[in-house]
């Protein structure tokens, strides 16, 4: 027959028509959305075979129904499931004559199974032909067709499992309460959630490809740094803690934690990096920061109780020792020792005790109207002998007619009287000290003010707060100090938490010092 | 006692001789149940085996032994069947995979045969 | 004796089967695409006892169409122009040769045997999945022991040499026959099947299926058709004129994804296959 000039001729013409088929093919494969996926098996299928009318059947997971997935004809057209499934499993389009044409036009059915790894479809053409239309080139023709449908659901199928599956890890990226990331092991940042754009103020287009330190606030970024650094030394994860300040004024206590990310083969892929919120309030870290002081508190107490103690115990264990005292007058020395140590620790004690009530606001004071004016010149009375020993003279200059101050006379004579005798310690020979009273506004309040003004030493601006802490004592190269060291935060304490005012310190150094004490009218 | 291959105790006395179907004794009688000959039982097809009755087992009796005739029948049937094939792969055995191959072909006849029946 | 005597003398049999006329056109007409479902069907129908033939097997629930299958031509475009062509081929084949007298080998055995192989073949290619042409294993499979029918019916007194040789040693046909002759069975086929015409590939596996690493081309029929053939032997259906079973090369194995569960899966699956192809076998016993 392929001798027969004639069928070479018609031979070649559909070999031809294979060829171009064979591109047109193509045109499926790349079908940039599903409708036109559907609209070129439609083209391909008229080019291959004229048809009336057309359905594609998918096959449900269950295997026994079945779903359209695209038509071209009436709903009455149908096909019996087991024609479907016989064709399925037939690997092959076949052309099923009717044993009744349906109508004078269609006579039969061409069935094609769409089958990949797994069984797809069928799609079904009604035709007007039968048996001598159906060659060779159509069976062939359909059967590629068949196979390039096949491949592209395959395709499609695997694509949607990887984005499915993608799409779940960002879910879960997405949905970790913390800020997180992750980067490459060079440290370029390949994933980024939500939060932690929120944490960085920073937005996943701009940094995802670009390295960590370079968009990254510095202090997460060096963090970060050091926690790799870790990490890869002991093979797995590292955290620490860090302060950062969010946004003006408001800090944040981050937990930080990088852990190596391994692939299956334990290769070293990158790093993910989480942030928690350890959600300390201010409460929390003052609490901490007292928590500390209180320890600082108690040692520094302890400290000072026991200088006074050990002298005692010296002092009393010389004079019970025989032989040890040399004469009477030695031993009335020792005695006086021991006298004016023992006064010293029983002040002290006082002191603490004042100062821890009049810091937990259990201070109790007695409020009356009170003249500021008899009350500093009954205080500068009772500071001349100390201040005559050094020959400093005292001055007052008193405003007239001030109103009077509810506060709790004692304690205010406390204050001034400490003042005061720290003004004279730190005053040379000779020296000067005026008291002033005046009424002053601030903020529309209306406060008497106190200044107590020396020309001694002078404090540096630095050391201001220094006079109010416990137990420091300025540098003072004149005196000898005899005090407690509590008394200036003790009369804080007592104008600010007790009185509601204010106390505090200018001065300048080498012309003098003045304190300052306020008290609400 | 006629027990089915599945509640044959390892351990249990074989009390008639198993012949295959030139009349030789692949099995003599008294020989005692070990796991390995249970193993080689199950894989040429045996069905069941006459052994020595535990004192619990007594009571079973009447119930076995009308099943007796048939049994006996399959036993020597699937035994040709096994020597037959066996036999058909004597030149391969050293090769793992026509080993393997032997015994799926071992129990997919086997398993037609019975269907046949 | 070499091989180019016994050549000699099988081209010199007068009575060489040759494929009937119609068969020889019909292989012909599927190679061309400008081929109708008429044409052929007209080509079939002019052979009366072939048309009773074709349309008894392709009503076979082996291929398990749900309605009744009428004419010849309903069943080419139902069926498709592949397994109505093996359909012919097998329908032609099994009556091709009548058994010799005194001949030491079943003819009725051997063609159970081969179509046992097609069947196998035919599922292991459908396990495979991988567009290769299933009817043409089974073709594969049916044909790959030509050789020894020409063997058995025109060189008798070989036939009974090799059988000998069998028996004594207990041994393949194949090794007998390579002991005898210097070679065999598989080659014979390959000149009966080159005058037959039939598809190169076809012929390489059919040549190859003893030794399939020696395939030249696309080894997959070659490949398969050993398989197929280790695998027809184990379900012990038919003879091959021994009472042996050749190794299942295991690069072979791995290359189909013949692992003992596949193996296990298609045996079952041939089993039922086997059930369904009853008029298959029913034609080799009445031509035989």
């Amino acid at each position: 027959m392929t001798n027969d000039p004639v069928n070479q001729f018609e031979y070649q013409k559909y070999f031809d028509k294979l060829v171009v088929f064979t591109r047109s093919l193509q045109r499926i494969r790349e079908a940039k959305s599903y409708s036109d996926f559907i609209s070129e098996i439609e083209t391909n299928l008229d080019e291959i075979t004229p048809f009336l009318f057309y359905k594609f059947y998918g096959i449900n997971e269950d295997q026994k129904s079945l779903k359209i997935i695209s038509e071209l004809g009436p709903d009455e057209l149908t096909i019996d499931l087991n024609m479907v499934q016989w064709s399925l499993s037939n690997d092959g389009p076949s052309l099923i004559p009717f044993q009744t044409p349906i109508d004078e036009n269609i006579k039969a059915n061409i069935l094609i199974p769409v089958v990949g790894a797994q069984p797809f479809g069928v799609i079904c053409l009604w035709v007007d032909y039968e048996t001598s239309g159906f060659n060779i080139y159509i069976a062939l023709a359909l059967k590629m067709l068949a196979q390039e449908v096949a491949s592209s659901f395959s395709l499609m199928n695997l694509t949607n499992k990887i984005k499915e599956q993608r799409d779940f890890m960002e879910c879960i990226i997405a949905s970790v309460p913390s800020g997180l990331f992750a980067t490459k092991m060079d440290g370029t940042i390949v994933s980024i959630n939500s939060n932690a754009e929120i944490l960085f103020n920073v937005n996943r287009k701009e940094v995802v490809g670009k390295p960590y330190m370079e968009v990254f606030p510095e202090k997460i970024a060096s963090t970060i740094y050091t926690l790799r650094i870790n990490a890869e030394r002991t093979g797995g994860v590292s955290e620490t803690e860090v302060e950062y300040e969010f946004s003006q004024g408001n800090i944040l206590y981050l937990g930080i934690n990088a852990s190596i990310i391994y692939s299956e083969s334990g290769e070293k892929l990158g790093y993910v990096i989480i942030c928690r919120d350890l959600a300390i309030s201010r409460e929390v870290v003052k609490l901490r920061e007292l928590d500390a002081m209180k320890n600082d508190f108690v040692s520094l107490v302890s400290h000072e109780l026991r200088t006074p103690l050990s002298s005692i115990i010296s002092y009393t264990e010389l004079l019970l020792t025989p032989g040890m005292v040399d004469s009477p007058e030695e031993s009335n020395e020792f005695l006086n020792i021991i006298f004016q140590e023992g006064h010293r620790l029983a002040r002290l004690i006082n002191d603490i005790l004042d100062l821890s009530k009049s810091e937990s606001g259990k201070m109790d004071y007695i409020f009356a109207p009170q003249d500021i004016n008899s009350i500093a010149k009954q205080s500068l009375r009772s500071s001349k002998p100390l201040a005559e020993k050094k020959n400093i003279e005292l001055q007052e200059v008193l405003a007239e007619n001030l109103p009077e101050v509810s506060c709790d006379i004692d304690r205010i004579i406390q204050v001034y009287l400490n003042v005061l005798s720290n003004a004279i310690k730190f005053t040379p020979e000779d020296g000067l000290i005026i008291v002033y009273t005046r009424l002053v506004t601030v903020e529309n309040k209306k406060f008497i003010q106190v200044e107590i003004k020396d020309n001694g030493c002078g404090i540096s601006e630095k050391d201001y707060d220094k006079v109010f802490n416990k137990f420091e004592q300025v540098e003072n190269v004149e005196s000898h100090s005899s005090g407690t060291g509590l008394g200036m935060p003790i009369c804080k304490n007592i104008i600010e938490q007790g009185h509601g005012g204010r106390m505090f310190i200018k001065s300048e150094l080498k012309k003098g010092t003045s304190m300052f004490f306020e008290l609400p009218v | 006692m006629l027990v089915t291959i599945d509640k044959l105790k390892v351990g249990a006395l074989i009390r008639s001789e198993i012949k295959d179907n030139t009349n030789k004794v692949v099995v003599k009688a008294g020989a005692k149940l070990t796991p390995l000959l249970l193993k080689r039982l199950e894989s040429w097809g045996v069905k069941s085996v006459d052994v020595e009755p535990d004192r619990e087992d007594e009571s079973q009796k009447p119930v076995v032994e009308v099943k007796v005739v048939e049994k006996k029948a399959q036993t020597v049937l699937d035994k040709e069947l096994v020597i037959k094939i066996a036999k058909k792969f004597s030149n391969v055995r050293e090769d793992p995979l026509m080993d393997k191959i032997m015994r799926l072909s071992i129990k997919h006849l086997s398993e037609r045969q019975s269907k046949i029946k | 004796m070499d091989s180019f005597d016994v050549r000699n003398r099988i081209e010199a049999i007068e009575e060489l089967p040759t494929l009937p006329v119609v068969v020889t056109q019909i292989l012909q007409a599927t190679k061309s695409m400008a081929t109708n479902a008429n044409d052929v069907g007209d080509l079939i129908s002019s052979d009366q006892s072939l048309t009773v033939k074709v349309l008894k097997l392709v009503n076979s629930p082996f291929y398990g169409f749900p309605q009744k299958i009428k004419t010849i031509t309903h069943a080419i475009v139902i069926l498709g122009f592949s397994k109505v062509k093996n359909i012919v081929l097998a329908a032609s084949v099994f009556g091709m040769v009548k058994q010799p007298k005194n001949s030491t080998i079943s003819l009725t055995d051997l063609w159970e045997h081969a179509l046992t192989t097609g069947i196998v073949c035919r599922q292991i290619a459908k396990h495979r999945n991988s567009g290769v042409d299933i009817e043409e294993m089974f073709v594969a499979g049916l044909l790959h022991d030509l050789g020894k029918v020409i063997i058995i019916c025109n060189l008798p007194d070989i036939c009974t040499a090799i059988s000998e040789n069998v028996r004594k040693k207990d041994c393949l046909f194949y090794e007998a026959e390579n002991e005898i002759l210097n070679f065999s069975h598989d080659k014979v086929g390959v000149w009966l099947a080159e005058k037959w015409n039939l598809n190169p590939a076809l012929i390489e596996g059919i040549k190859c299926h003893h030794d399939p690493l020696a395939a030249r081309g696309d080894k997959e029929i070659a490949f398969t058709v050993h398989a197929g053939n280790v695998i027809a032997r184990a379900l012990d259906i038919g003879s091959g004129g021994d009472n042996k079973i050749p190794i299942l090369n295991a690069k072979v194995a791995e290359e189909l994804g013949l692992n003992v569960p596949a193996i296990d899966k298609i045996m079952g699956e041939v089993l039922i296959e086997i059930e369904k192809a009853k008029d298959f076998f029913d034609l080799i016993h009445s031509q035989n």
